[in-house]
């Protein structure tokens, strides 16, 4: 019985951490100050009409009518903005987005359902669609550490002759207020598995990988706009998981835009 | 012969200096390596940039050694009998690395040599030309062109 309450717990925190994670860009849209759309001339031609009676009455009133009107009318300027606030974000993602992606954020593999393995990092539950998964090794401790290096990047693991990088998942997708809690970790105790990705070019370390699963396309939460955290392709309520785009992360730690999230 | 040859010039060889520091080893294409000297006095200069340690007397000139450790994100150590001091010349400049051992001249072929993973965009991470897989340990090559920036390398001209 007492082992329940830590469950919830942790049940909750994970919960509440998938929501910070998708309630973060959502923000960004309303940041666009909507005044800026109000110079919309039309209301200025409609004015006369108002005033049909008192065509010989000095041109005053009429401009003080005239700043008045944006307030009458403010719904109809502010649907049309909203309008093109999205299309500038929506060019804004494409432009940014490595693979092509259908409407609603989803990448091109989730048109239909596909089957994801779930996997731990620091108490949170990863999933990384199968087809851009391309193996999970057993971490043996052996990587050779690079000079002047990043905290999240443990070294280069050799695989298959292939030399790897291999990172502490848990440094780059935890937000910064929960990696307190990895003060004084030693990422290479805790990892136990890595989880290879993008045609073998990087290792996910992990704390465990658990069970393939399918999933419906319906089933995630799609994020619309990916300008933060580039590698979150959405969550998965109901697995309480975040669901990992491969190749987004793999650019990310290309380009070094990890540093931005 | 004549294949030999033509596998030669495929797949050009070229030598490494290697040295260790901590536990990992390094190779410095043996080209830009002038020469290497035990553990002397290394007088500080008051002023000079955290990277420098100091500077040495080498037959009446003075060169200035650069602190390798520092520059790898490497915890301080001791000198002890197998401490070495590699001089090199790069952009026309010649210092000196303290290294923790220098172990051997190794040959590498360009199909043994693989390009350095970039992690991010480190500037740290820029000054690693490639690694090489010596069965069980990873060779990690080091540009030495690279391993101050450019002001850097003023800088250090300039003590």
């Amino acid at each position: 019985m007492a082992d329940n309450s830590p469950l919830v717990d942790q049940k909750l925190a994970v919960s509440m951490f998938l929501d910070s994670l998708m309630r973060e860009p959502e923000e960004e849209l309303p940041t666009v100050p909507l005044a800026e759309t109000v110079p919309f001339e039309k209301p200025v031609i409609s004015v006369p009409i108002l005033t049909p009676a008192d065509i010989a009455v000095d041109l005053s009133p009429v401009e003080e009518e005239i700043a008045v009107v944006p307030e009458v009318i403010p719904e109809v300027v502010v649907e049309t903005s909203i309008e093109v606030v999205q299309d500038v974000a929506l060019a804004e993602a494409e432009q940014t987005e490595t693979e092509t992606e259908i409407a609603g954020g989803r990448p091109e593999w989730a048109s239909e359902p596909f089957q994801v393995m779930l996997f731990n990092v620091a108490g949170l539950s990863l999933a990384v669609p199968l087809v851009e998964l391309n193996g999970v090794v057993e971490w043996t401790g052996e990587v050779t550490e690079m000079p002047g290096h990043s905290p999240f990047y443990m070294g280069l693991m050799t695989h298959l002759d292939k030399s790897i990088p291999v990172v502490d998942t848990a440094r780059l997708v935890l937000p910064a207020e929960k990696l307190g809690q990895l003060a004084g970790d030693d990422p290479k105790e805790r990892v136990k598995r890595v989880v290879l990705i993008d045609e073998h070019r990087w290792g996910l370390a992990c704390d465990e990988v658990n069970e393939v699963i399918t999933l419906e396309p319906d089933q995630v939460r799609w994020r619309s706009s990916r300008t933060k955290r580039a590698w979150l392709a959405g969550t998965v309520v109901e697995h309480m998981c975040a669901l990992v785009d491969g190749k987004a992360f793999s650019a990310m730690l290309e380009d070094g835009s990890h540093k931005r999230n | 012969m004549s294949k030999h040859a033509v596998e030669t010039s495929n797949d050009p060889i070229t030598q490494w200096v290697t040295f260790f520091l901590d536990s990992e080893k390094y190779g410095i294409e043996v080209m830009q390596v002038q020469e290497v000297l035990r553990m002397t006095e290394i007088a500080p200069v008051p002023g000079a940039p955290d990277y420098v340690l100091g500077i040495i007397n080498l037959r009446g000139n003075v060169v200035t050694v650069i602190d390798s450790r520092k520059r790898f994100g490497l915890v301080p150590q001791e000198a002890d009998d197998a401490t070495r001091i590699v001089i090199i010349e790069a952009l026309n400049q010649v210092v000196g690395i303290l290294v923790d051992s220098v172990a051997e001249v190794a040959d590498l072929r360009a199909t043994d040599i693989e390009v350095a993973p970039n992690v991010g965009n480190d500037e740290s991470s820029k000054y690693i030309q490639g690694v090489s897989n010596q069965g069980e340990e990873l060779l990690i090559l080091v540009d030495v062109n690279k391993l101050l920036s450019d002001d850097q390398w003023q800088e250090v001209a300039a003590l």
